[in-house]
């Protein structure tokens, strides 16, 4: 199953918000929809889910329009939004009941969902008795317990221990390899890296990059070579004095040291030279840039971008 | 459909499932059952006196009689007043020693007659509901006529069949009786304006208290607005009527039980024997009338983002509750419930529930007026729900400052706009 989010644009009155924003994103994978503050990730959800239309352009599933009727959506929105004095389990059979699940099955799943969290003892209790990430645990059953299609999750791990993230990730992990479409959005970055096949970059109300986050990173100069070793600073002098018909330059980033070559190709000659002088090293490879560092060229600030 | 109904369910057990709700409901009722039993049980507790050995003492009045008789004599009081529970008692004393024997707790209270009409009372403390000097004055002004009218020749018993004759009269009322229609009427009209403002409100904050927890959020994802709207309105309003209806339903059946009790109380009777059609109409009105108000409330509430702005958002329609209500009392009062304003209101949704229903208790309306003020008013009711749909669907985007009516209206166009493109 494909879903295409198909040149869609929408403004609230005069501010424009989304200008012809398109994408894909496919079942079995995760699909992460970046940007800052207000770009516009919350309101592309909500035009995916049907709150409000689009002032044109269309959301497609392999290719024909959404029926959000046959289709269900699991939705977890980035300012939680249950009950807090409801009992949990009231509210989620409510929520499940509105979505067309029949009251047996949805009893059955929410009793599932629960205990595959670790919930099941809170079951009856009022939701503003529980702690913040227990709150975020049950906000995750509520996004799933209709085994929806497309899940969407805005910001999931916010404000989640180590030990609870794990629990949410495993679980993540476990929807996506269940062939679901999960459109993702964080600005915790290692948590996209982790999850997302492709991602969508939105900047101002447009997409400024998407695709697979392997592709894109491919895209980048793959001259700039990243070697960790014991002996940085010999590697460093050798690079610099004995090199320099291949070596440009060199500078350091925490403990490794990056090495810019004139050409890609020139990596073998560089291995080549180190091996010759017997100068041990743990690891070299082609630098890849982090996906905080993508985000932050195409959606910072200049100055942002410099530092 | 399916999801109206579980909104619906929902709601109205958020309500009714209360264990607030049920220990005011059963409260309320137990007060009222009280109330209407306050009568009998009167009458068991004063039986169970009665049944102790019967001496109930007088009460002692020292008399002195300072008039030779022209004010009534010893004889005379003692006759008159005893059913009221005083015995009078002779003593050559002079005022002043009468007062010291009063003090002193001797008697309770001490009458010196000084003219036919014209006494002196010496008390020591006199309560609240002191009676004696009324029946003193009334006893004393009796024996004066007796004696004026046997100046004439003309016996005592003679005197009292003139004094005490009446007028036996009977009325047939073609029209309507206002002052009979008057307490049932009031009394409908102050509980609709009750059942608005505060079942309203509690419409209201359960809209706003979703918005503020953010579960409309998921609600709207869920299903579509008017859904949610509806079964809202509904379900919040369905445990308000069934609240309404066991409190006035037990008030009714106390009644009854009681009925016997209130023969002679003509107000009570009247308001317990409202006539069917009369109901009828009225609960046609209060639905429909309530649901507005409902409606207009649920709106409003879920423009708010924070609890503390609700009052201020909704106040405009509980003030035009409260204009309505007074627009229907005023009139009520002055006795004039088919005047210009009260006409003009009776069509107007927001007021007709109360001015068409007072119109048709209280005066003189014609049936085809009563019939389109209800489709005038069923309209409005059904119009006023899907447009609170379409402003909660907005509502759930808005955060921040709650926006001018101009604002939502703007908004709405545009949006309907964009529904038709698609």
């Amino acid at each position: 199953m494909e879903l295409r989010v198909d040149r869609i644009h929408k403004s609230f009155g005069e501010k424009g918000v989304l200008e012809g924003i398109s994408f894909n994103a496919n079942s079995g994978s995760a699909m992460g929809l970046l940007g800052r503050n207000g770009a516009g990730k919350t309101t592309t959800m909500r035009i995916i889910m049907g709150v409000f239309p689009p002032n044109s352009g269309h959301i497609l599933v392999d290719g024909k329009p959404i029926d959000r009727k046959n289709m269900s959506i699991g939705y977890l929105p980035e300012d939680r939004g249950l009950y807090p004095k409801q009992p949990i389990d009231k509210q989620l059979l409510y929520l499940s009941r509105l979505r067309g699940c029949k009251t047996r099955d949805a009893k059955e799943s929410i009793a599932r969902w629960l205990k595959r969290l670790g919930m099941e003892e809170y079951a009856s209790k009022k939701l503003n008795t529980l702690s913040k990430g227990n709150q975020q645990k049950i906000q995750l059953v509520a996004a799933l317990i209709n085994e929806p299609e497309l899940v969407i999750l805005d910001e999931p791990f916010s404000g989640l221990d180590p030990v609870n993230a794990t629990i949410l990730k495993d679980v993540v992990k476990e929807v996506i390899s269940e062939g679901r479409i999960v459109l993702f959005s964080s600005h915790q970055m290692n948590y996209v890296e982790e999850f997302c096949d492709s991602i969508a970059i939105l900047h101002n109300g447009k997409i400024v990059l998407d695709g697979k986050i392997s592709d894109i990173k491919r895209s980048y100069d793959r001259n700039i070579i990243t070697i960790r070793s014991q002996d940085n600073d010999v590697i460093e002098d050798f690079c610099n004095n004995t090199l320099s018909d291949i070596v440009t330059g060199t500078g350091r980033m925490r403990d490794e040291l990056l090495v810019t070559l004139r050409a890609p190709e020139e990596m073998n000659s560089l291995v080549s030279a180190l091996t010759a002088q017997r100068i041990e090293f743990d690891s070299i490879g082609i630098h890849e840039p982090s996906l905080a560092e993508i985000f932050v060229q195409y959606t910072g600030d200049e100055e942002e971008k410099s530092a | 459909m399916k999801q109206l109904y579980t909104v619906f369910s929902f709601e109205f057990m958020n309500y009714a499932g209360r264990k607030s709700f049920r220990f005011l409901t059963i409260g309320l009722i137990i007060i009222i059952a009280l109330v209407l039993s306050l009568p009998r049980i009167g009458e068991a507790v004063s039986d169970a006196k009665e049944e102790a050995p019967q001496d109930r003492e007088l009460t002692r009045i020292l008399f002195i009689d300072g008039a030779e008789g022209a004010g009534g004599d010893l004889e005379y009081y003692n006759e008159s007043l005893k059913y009221a529970g005083f015995t009078f008692v002779s003593e050559p004393i002079n005022q002043s020693e009468a007062e010291k024997k009063v003090d002193a707790g001797e008697y309770d209270n001490a009458v010196i007659v000084t003219g036919p009409l014209e006494y002196i009372r010496i008390a020591r403390n006199i309560s609240m509901n002191d009676r004696f000097s009324y029946q003193l004055e009334n006893a004393m002004l009796h024996r004066y006529k007796q004696l004026s009218f046997g100046a004439y020749g003309i016996s005592d018993g003679e005197v009292d069949s003139i004094l005490n004759a009446s007028v036996t009269g009977t009325v047939r009322i073609i029209g309507k009786d206002q002052m009979e229609n008057f307490f049932y009427t009031y009394i409908l009209i102050f509980v609709l304006y009750f059942a608005i403002i505060l079942y309203g409100q509690l419409v209201a904050s359960s809209v706003a208290t979703e918005k503020s927890s953010r579960a409309m959020e998921l609600l709207i994802t869920s299903t579509d607005p008017r859904s949610l709207m509806f079964g809202k309105v509904l379900g919040t309003s369905l445990a308000g009527f069934l609240q309404l209806a066991l409190i006035l339903g037990s008030a009714y059946l106390f009644y009854n039980l009681n009925a016997s009790y209130y023969t002679d109380v003509a107000i009570i009777q009247s308001i317990f024997a409202i006539p069917l059609s009369m109901l009828l109409y009225n609960l046609l009105f209060f639905v429909f009338g309530f649901l507005l108000y409902a409606f207009l409330y649920a709106s409003l509430a879920s423009l708010v983002s924070r609890m503390e702005e609700l009052s201020t958002v909704i106040m405009p329609v509980t003030f035009l509750c409260i204009i309505a209500f007074m627009i229907v009392m005023f009139s009520m009062s002055a006795g004039s419930v088919d005047n210009l304003l009260m006409v003009a209101c009776s069509f107007i949704p927001f007021t007709s529930p109360m001015a068409m229903f007072t119109r048709i208790a209280m005066g003189d309306v014609a049936s085809w007026q009563i019939a389109l003020s209800v489709t005038i008013l069923i309209g409005s009711t059904i119009g006023v729900g899907l447009l609170a749909a379409s402003i909660y669907r907005l509502g759930v985007l808005l955060y921040g400052t709650p926006p001018k009516p101009n604002q939502i209206i703007r908004m709405l166009k545009a949006n309907r706009a964009q529904r038709v493109m698609r």
